[in-house]
């Protein structure tokens, strides 16, 4: 029988979750850290007033100290992977990047040091170095705990990948926003930012409008574009098309839906202007993209 | 060309079998004698990528070899951390690079050595074998 369900508790008191189901509700009341992955269906964070609904294809991170409950209802298996780090492996990863690299890398994560961050639970995308080592460790966690030396290395890299991603796609491009901005000036950039990016996301496939992901981010219509172009290289709209599009292919490829069901569930119109949007990025109709994957 | 072999100068085979068998959990070919007069093995990792020729060269001044050898590996941190265990002596933790994962680590002579998980950074079409795919949320 296949396995749906594990939670593996390793010696230093890290976590790594697994589970295939299709309900599932749980409250997490000041959680640890985590980073958590689905590879089918989507789940949904409720945390305070935000809802975030996690997709294939990206990983989310909570912070230390969250409140949230995740919600999974659906008709086909929803598979999640998570891995919940214990605040004393943060402290020593800390302390062994900062004696060993020269330069300010932000860490942007709570520990006993850094109390006062202002941090967002927020989504990113799910690729590179990222993807392999969640993938190899998901594969040996898979098997159970026989070598706990070689997964808290994989926890180690997925932290170092996880800070490495937070400062390439966001705390450097924020560098240009403000001259002799403060931290917390570009911390709180980055949240409003993140916010709105996160409701995008999770919001895809419904009319939204640059007012509410205005409001969502708490930053005027004018201001939300310049400084998200800062950071996404494109507009609001431009990325709310993009995300339509990479679940319109994840559609195509995963689902016998139709074309007509594929654009009214990731949020197009209608089939004329999915498809030409579709031909015009990935240089191919959706029709040939299907076949082309089936083959 | 179907097979290279490439050669490794030792100090002592023996020693050096231990350490390619024992350590790195590489596995002996057939014997074949291509240095006449020498004393050689042919050793090669479990996925047979390459293939080693260790030549026992028992005086001290001869030159080592400064070349690296890269053995490719489907799992970089997994055998890094099997062959730390086993007292493989690492340059240091793997390390990121244009190609992937890659982690250095010398034998009992002196001979350089990486280890090479070759990962593939474009968007890719990965996520059909692995039920993933990617929204490029990023830049």
């Amino acid at each position: 029988m296949r396995i749906t369900k594990y939670l593996r508790v390793l010696d230093n008191r890290n976590e790594i979750f697994y589970e295939k189901v299709t309900e599932a509700s749980d409250q997490h009341v000041r959680s640890k850290f985590s980073i958590r992955v689905v590879f089918s269906g989507h789940e949904t964070y409720v945390l305070g007033n935000r809802q975030i609904n996690l997709y294939p294809g990206s990983f989310l991170v909570i912070n230390e100290d969250t409140t949230y409950t995740r919600i999974i209802h659906s008709e086909v298996p929803v598979t999640s992977f998570s891995i919940t780090y214990d605040p004393e492996f943060l402290d020593k990863f800390s302390k062994s990047l900062k004696s060993r690299r020269s330069g300010d890398v932000f860490l942007p994560y709570r520990t006993s040091e850094s109390e006062d961050l202002i941090l967002i639970d927020s989504m990113y995308t799910l690729t590179g170095d990222m993807e392999y080592n969640i993938m190899h460790l998901k594969n040996h966690a898979d098997k159970g705990l026989t070598d706990q030396f070689m997964i808290s290395q994989y926890l180690h890299h997925l932290l170092l990948n996880y800070c490495n991603i937070y400062n390439d796609q966001l705390y450097s491009k924020t560098s240009r926003l403000h001259e002799n901005a403060k931290n917390g000036v570009r911390m709180d950039i980055i949240k409003r930012i993140a916010m709105a990016k996160d409701f995008i996301i999770s919001n895809h496939e419904k009319n939204i409008k640059l007012e509410d992901i205005s409001s969502v981010a708490c930053l005027s219509v004018s201001h939300l574009i310049r400084i998200f172009r800062l950071i996404y290289n494109k507009s609001p709209y431009q990325y709310l098309i993009q995300v339509r599009l990479e679940r319109a292919k994840y559609y195509l490829r995963n689902s016998g839906s139709s074309i007509q069901e594929i654009v009214n569930l990731v949020g197009f119109e209608n089939p004329s202007s999915f498809i030409r949007s579709f031909r015009t990025t990935y240089s191919i109709t959706p029709g040939a993209f299907r076949h082309a994957s089936l083959n | 060309m179907e097979e290279s072999y490439i050669p490794v100068i030792v100090n002592k085979l023996d020693r050096a079998l231990r350490f390619f068998t024992g350590k790195l959990n590489f596995i002996v070919s057939a014997e074949l004698e291509m240095l006449p007069g020498l004393k050689t093995q042919v050793v090669s990792p479990q996925n047979k990528s390459l293939s080693l020729v260790l030549v026992e060269s028992p005086s001290s001044d001869h030159i080592y070899s400064r070349n690296k050898i890269i053995i490719k590996t489907d799992d970089c941190i997994r055998d890094y951390c099997t062959f730390k265990k086993a007292g493989v002596r690492f340059k240091s933790e793997p390390q990121y690079n244009s190609a992937g994962l890659m982690a250095n680590f010398s034998d009992p002579f002196g001979n350089l050595y990486a280890l090479l998980e070759v990962r593939n950074y474009k968007m890719s079409d990965n996520y059909t074998q692995n039920e993933n795919y990617q929204i490029p949320a990023g830049s």
